[in-house]
């Protein structure tokens, strides 16, 4: 269909829809964030390459959520820059996929309802949804495999299923880099395959995917590259190049064994 | 039967009794299509409170326009304003907003009953302003409940998606550049201007009633946006109808009679809702849990 090649090429941006291919998807300068007096992230700087999956690990307060809400654009950082195919200040193509927990299961939407939420950006002001978003929020129901329950209830899901119907949220945002916090906390472990078997799909639209988690098995297996996250960047590579005892125990200050 | 339809129409010959109905009839469906983004946001305090804090407005306005309704509703309207930026000022230095709502709300009221307290007929203008007098509505006043509802289900109807978006999902909302500061404080704004059009009809006290209980009803009793805001228009609209002959034939006070009428729907909706009632709950305990 239509959707499936374009998606990188539509959402660059209000005024790039052609951008530098040979740009990084997303670029941190030297970026820090401050609470008040606390700092949350310092002189953080990594490139991703368009379609790379890196796993973000780092102990409970490392910054994890805040370098997030930096890239997405949700918190200004106190310093530095970030560039989204090289230029400074766009992050339409950005998706969020939000914590579980942080969600109302209770809101009154249906599956369908909450994907089509992610088409509102790109209607803007005073439009109503278009053949084509409904068409749009269709197809990426169907990539997640979702397309049969499109009619529930989001609270009538399970944890896996809601967490595919945000991932088909972020691909009906027509998004390039897609930012997940801990999509697979509290999944099973067929739940987890499922979405991973969305990622690989993500994965050939040269959709960019970057995912907090806590299971470094997981990572080390399913993952381009990892970041190290501890306030600042402890390190980022390959698991045969970041998962030494020497990193990690710097990553979680000395506590894992 | 003839004397149901005769039950049914002889209000009707009343000309104050069509206004009051009309007028009941209007709130009713205002404050419920708003009342739905209250209840699913979670604001229930701000608008009792913001209920509560246009009182010094509307004194300032009935002292000061010799009791026109038209000064009345200008007033509450600064007011209500007033004290939705104030709340959002407040809470910005740190505090948490319950507690900054708890401040301008106490503050405000006490402000509006010593404004109201220093004319001489204290107790017989304030039980006005605090319950409401729908049947005293008259044909301007409907003009302008009429004209300014209108406007706040239009504007509703305009930001529909983006207050869907805001309330569901504030992150997602703030990642897609929606204007939420701007929203926010647009529906504010269209929480005051419904609680100035609802003043007659039910008071500043039991304001809060028409603006949660019929869209907490409804959401008891579906899963969809649309419908939650099509059956609590319904149930406000229908409440007011019927609080209204209640009054009419029990001589009960109109603006609890709507309320009462508006209460008990909600506890019907509670204990037989066929998703999330009572009654439901306890069948299905009982099939998924036989060891007990």
């Amino acid at each position: 269909m239509e959707l499936i090649q374009p998606l990188a090429t539509i959402s660059a941006g209000p005024a790039t829809n052609k951008y530098d291919a040979r740009q990084p998807i997303l670029r941190l300068d030297n970026i820090s964030v401050r609470f008040q007096d606390t700092p949350a992230l310092n002189n953080i700087s990594f490139e991703l390459q368009p379609g790379e999956r890196v796993a973000v690990i780092g102990p409970n307060g490392a910054g994890k959520s805040t370098l997030f809400n930096a890239i997405s654009g949700l918190k200004r950082p106190t310093q530095g820059q970030i560039y989204i195919h090289g230029r400074a200040g766009e992050q339409v193509c950005i998706a969020y996929v939000p914590q579980r927990n942080r969600v109302d299961w209770q809101f009154p939407v249906n599956v369908s309802d909450v994907v089509m939420m992610g088409r509102v950006g790109r209607l803007g002001l005073f439009r109503r949804p278009k053949r084509k978003d409904r068409q749009i929020v269709e197809e990426a129901l169907a990539l997640v495999d979702m397309a049969d329950l499109s009619k529930r209830q989001i609270g009538e899901l399970s944890g896996g299923q809601q967490q595919r119907v945000f991932i088909a949220r972020a691909l009906a945002q027509e998004a390039e880099l897609m930012l997940m916090d801990e999509p697979l906390t509290g999944l099973d472990v067929k739940s987890q395959e499922s979405i991973f078997a969305i990622l690989d799909k993500l994965r050939h639209r040269q959709v960019t995917t970057m995912i907090a988690t806590h299971d470094l098995n997981v990572a080390a297996e399913r993952f381009d590259r990892i970041l190290l996250l501890n306030q600042r960047v402890v390190g980022f590579g390959r698991a045969k190049e970041v998962f030494t005892s020497d990193l990690l125990s710097r990553t979680y200050n000395g506590s894992l064994r | 039967m003839a004397d149901i339809l005769n039950w049914l129409t002889e209000p009707l010959g009343y000309a104050f009794m069509v206004r009051g109905l009309t007028a009941a009839v209007i709130v009713g469906v205002v404050c419920s299509v708003l009342g739905t983004y209250i209840v699913l946001r979670g604001m229930a305090f701000l608008g009792d409170a913001l209920a509560h804090a246009i009182l010094p407005g509307v004194a300032m306005g009935y002292l000061w326009g010799g009791g026109s309704q038209f000064w009345v509703s200008m007033g509450a309207l600064v007011a209500g304003i007033f004290t939705a930026f104030a709340v959002g000022t407040i809470s910005k230095s740190g505090l948490k907003e319950d507690t900054a709502i708890g401040v301008m709300f106490a503050g405000m009221f006490a402000l509006g009953i010593a404004m109201i307290s220093s004319v001489r007929s204290y107790t017989v203008d304030l039980t006005h302003f605090l319950f409401g007098n729908v049947l005293g509505v008259s044909n301007s006043d409907l003009w302008l409940i009429g004209i300014s509802g209108g406007l706040v289900l239009l504007t509703v109807l305009v930001f529909y998606k983006e207050f869907m978006v805001m309330s569901f999902d504030p992150l997602l909302a703030t990642t897609m550049r929606l204007p939420t500061t701007f929203l926010h404080y647009l529906l504010l704004l269209l929480i005051a201007v419904t609680i100035v059009l609802s003043l007659q009809t039910v008071g500043i006290a039991l304001m809060s009633a028409m603006l949660v209980t019929p869209a907490a009803t409804a959401y008891l009793l579906t899963h969809r946006l649309p419908v939650m805001m099509a059956l609590a228009a319904t149930i406000g609209a229908l409440s007011g109808v019927l609080g209204l002959y209640l009054s009419f034939y029990m001589n009960i006070a109109s603006g609890p009679a709507i309320v009462l009428v508006c209460t008990t729907a909600f506890l019907l909706a509670f204990i037989f809702s066929p998703s999330q009632g009572v009654v439901r709950r306890l069948i299905v305990n009982n099939r998924t849990d036989p060891t007990c």
